[in-house]
């Protein structure tokens, strides 16, 4: 693994094979090792670049609550240290966010992208996750140490895992991505599980009618990791898509 | 226009069951990648057949008492031999429920990822042809040729290809003459020797001999799985060096040399090493089967042998009529310069896929080359004429 200091952080990324550069952007709570699937099979036919978002895996953690757009900053200078004038991106999850700002302010950066999970349009809200937000506008009423026993009950996974990047992740999912979907032009894949109960499949159906050259790609009974629930169709598909 | 639809055959009657299923989801990955509308038809160990969306699922056939029939999508049927049949027949006890009915099963094209017996052997290709439907790989002659070790040394002989003699003998006439089989091996070979099945694939009920008393357990135990058997020379320092032929127009792909465990590549060494945790943890399907064998590719050796060993490759698949795409194996000498062809694999493990992606031709173009084939096929055998319009028994009139 090698580091790189880029604005005062520490990144750490990882590199991979030959050809044109496709840079894979891992979700939230991951890092570069999440990735290392899809790696390992386009490695054979491309330059595959894995990162570590700050705070992330073993890249530093930001001094100040961030929001998406210091990500994609924070990526481009990174893609600028590394020679890389122009990628594909395969993008999970949180990756996803960072990917939809990059193609809408910086085309010329990107050639493809491949969304799988991706985030940046807001899930519908099922009943389940209305009744945990109704309750949590009212916590202010019990006392600080029931407030705190509750958490866990009325948090996601990812918050109550998200230790000091907590204001940030506040920060990430307030900012709604949906007014920037209809600027992306690039040929763009989105591989969506039936399953996948963080970013529904409603958010893949939304990007698939906003994103004027896009494919929508349903991976029956995969949930929130396509690319390592189904990775053989999935290494195929993202073949095929950069090659076409 | 509408998606073509390929019916994907797996599991199956033989001792290589297991093997099918994993290459079967390797196929079915591929072909939906390649835009196909799938339906898997799986075989059980009994030879019942179901077809239906829910088979698709590797993790399901590592769960022990995995029972097909318990899934909502999946249908007890059979492929008539009758041609005007165009529809998988239900199972009288296969309906799901009263009021259920699943929708007419039925595919443009049939693919059959069966290793071994009642689905490599031509018997499964006979089916597909009484049935007229468009099928992927060899045909009835060449499948069932391809799975007799010992019929296909004379073809290959006849096509003046490097073959290893043998001597082989019939469970029965072994009986009755077990010395004398022994001696005249001996006599042939000397140790150490090969004994084989004459028609097992993935290298099950093969031992090397360096005495009569292992020859005599090797021929036992090989007399356990076929009714005949052959032993031939051993060589020794030898090396495995494979090539897949794709056709028609046959070509070949770059060869690969396995990385041997001990004198012979076992069952365990081609399937078991990528399927360690298949039923807990979901494997990564691009690195079990055939596909998670070490390997090198291409094979090290020189430019000219690679040469002469896919011209070989290309003759051996010719010499059989071979269709849609096979793996021959080869074994080249201690000193690098005399090779024989070793057996055909009309449907090897894994489609032999990582040869092809190794050849620059990737895997869901692959499986799309071998369903037009098996279109192109079928639309040139409707040329042929079959039966004739004119009724003798009335006298000669329609």
């Amino acid at each position: 693994m090698t580091f790189v200091d880029v604005d005062g952080l520490r990144i750490r990324y990882h590199q991979a094979g030959r050809g044109t550069h496709v840079l894979l952007l891992h979700g939230w709570g991951g890092c570069l090792e999440s990735m290392v699937p899809i790696s390992q099979a386009l490695s054979s036919h491309y330059r595959c670049i894995s990162i570590d978002f700050p705070g992330h895996g073993e890249s530093s953690l930001p001094a100040r609550p961030w929001h998406v757009s210091d990500f994609l900053d924070i990526t481009l200078k990174l893609m600028d240290r590394l020679d890389v004038a122009q990628t594909h991106i395969v993008a999970h999850s949180f990756g996803g966010r960072v990917s939809i700002k990059m193609a809408a302010a910086y085309p010329q950066r990107i050639h493809k992208i491949l969304f799988t999970a991706g985030a940046g349009v807001p899930a519908p809200l099922s009943l389940a996750r209305k009744l945990k937000r109704t309750a949590a506008h009212f916590k202010f009423l019990l006392p600080k140490s029931a407030q705190k026993r509750l958490l866990p009950f009325l948090a996601s996974r990812d918050y109550m895992h998200a230790g000091d990047l907590r204001p940030t992740l506040r920060n990430v999912l307030a900012e709604d991505l949906t007014p920037y979907l209809a600027k992306i032009k690039h040929p763009c894949l989105l591989v969506w599980g039936d399953r996948d109960f963080e970013t529904p499949l409603h958010c893949g159906q939304v990007m698939k009618r906003l994103i004027v050259n896009s494919e929508l790609i349903v991976f029956r009974g995969a949930g929130h990791f396509p690319y390592l629930d189904q990775p053989n169709k999935f290494n195929l598909l993202a073949q095929r898509f950069f090659r076409e | 226009m509408p998606k073509q639809s390929v019916a994907v055959l797996f599991g199956g009657r033989s001792v290589e069951h297991e093997v099918s299923v994993i290459s079967a989801h390797q196929v079915m990955d591929a072909l939906e990648v390649a835009g196909y509308d799938l339906l898997p038809i799986y075989i059980d160990k009994q030879g019942a057949w179901f077809a239906g969306r829910d088979l698709y699922h590797l993790k399901q056939y590592g769960i022990s008492g995995f029972r097909p029939d318990s899934l909502r999508d999946a249908h007890r049927v059979s492929l008539s031999p009758d041609p005007t049949i165009r529809q998988l027949v239900l199972h009288p006890h296969g309906a799901k429920g009263f009021f259920y009915k699943p929708a007419v099963l039925w595919a443009d094209v049939f693919f059959p990822v069966l290793h071994g017996a009642f689905g490599e052997d031509g018997s499964l290709q006979g089916l597909f042809e009484m049935a007229d439907v468009p099928y992927v790989g060899c045909g009835v002659f060449a499948s069932s040729a391809g799975m007799d070790k010992i019929q296909q040394k004379d073809l290959y002989r006849a096509a003046g290809l490097p073959v290893l003699e043998c001597v082989w003998t019939h469970r029965r006439a072994y009986k009755a003459a077990l010395e004398r089989f022994l001696e005249s091996a001996e006599s042939r070979f000397g140790y150490p020797m090969i004994a084989k099945p004459s028609s097992l694939g993935s290298s099950i009920g093969i031992a090397r001999c360096n005495s009569r008393a292992e020859l005599k357990d090797a021929i036992e135990i090989a007399l356990t799985f076929d009714e005949r058997i052959l032993v031939e020379r051993a060589l020794v320092d030898f090396k495995e060096v494979n090539c897949s032929v794709l056709g028609p127009p046959n070509r070949p792909s770059v060869c690969e040399m396995p990385r041997l465990e001990g004198a012979l590549l076992s069952f365990d060494t081609k399937y078991r090493a990528g399927t360690k945790g298949l039923k807990s943890s979901g494997p990564k399907m691009s690195k079990i089967g055939m596909a998670s064998l070490n390997r090198l590719i291409p094979a090290p050796i020189p430019e000219e042998l690679m040469v002469e060993v896919q011209d070989a490759a290309v003759a051996a698949f010719t010499a059989l009529g071979g269709h849609g795409i096979a793996r021959i194996d080869f074994l080249i000498d201690a000193d690098g310069r005399k090779f024989y062809v070793n057996e055909i694999n009309t449907m090897p493990g894994s489609l032999s896929f990582y040869l092809w992606e190794a050849s620059g031709l990737a895997f869901d173009k692959l499986v799309r080359t071998l369903v037009e084939g098996a279109l192109d096929r079928s639309k040139a055998r409707h040329q042929t004429q079959y039966s004739l319009e004119v009724n003798l028994l009335s006298g000669g009139k329609p």
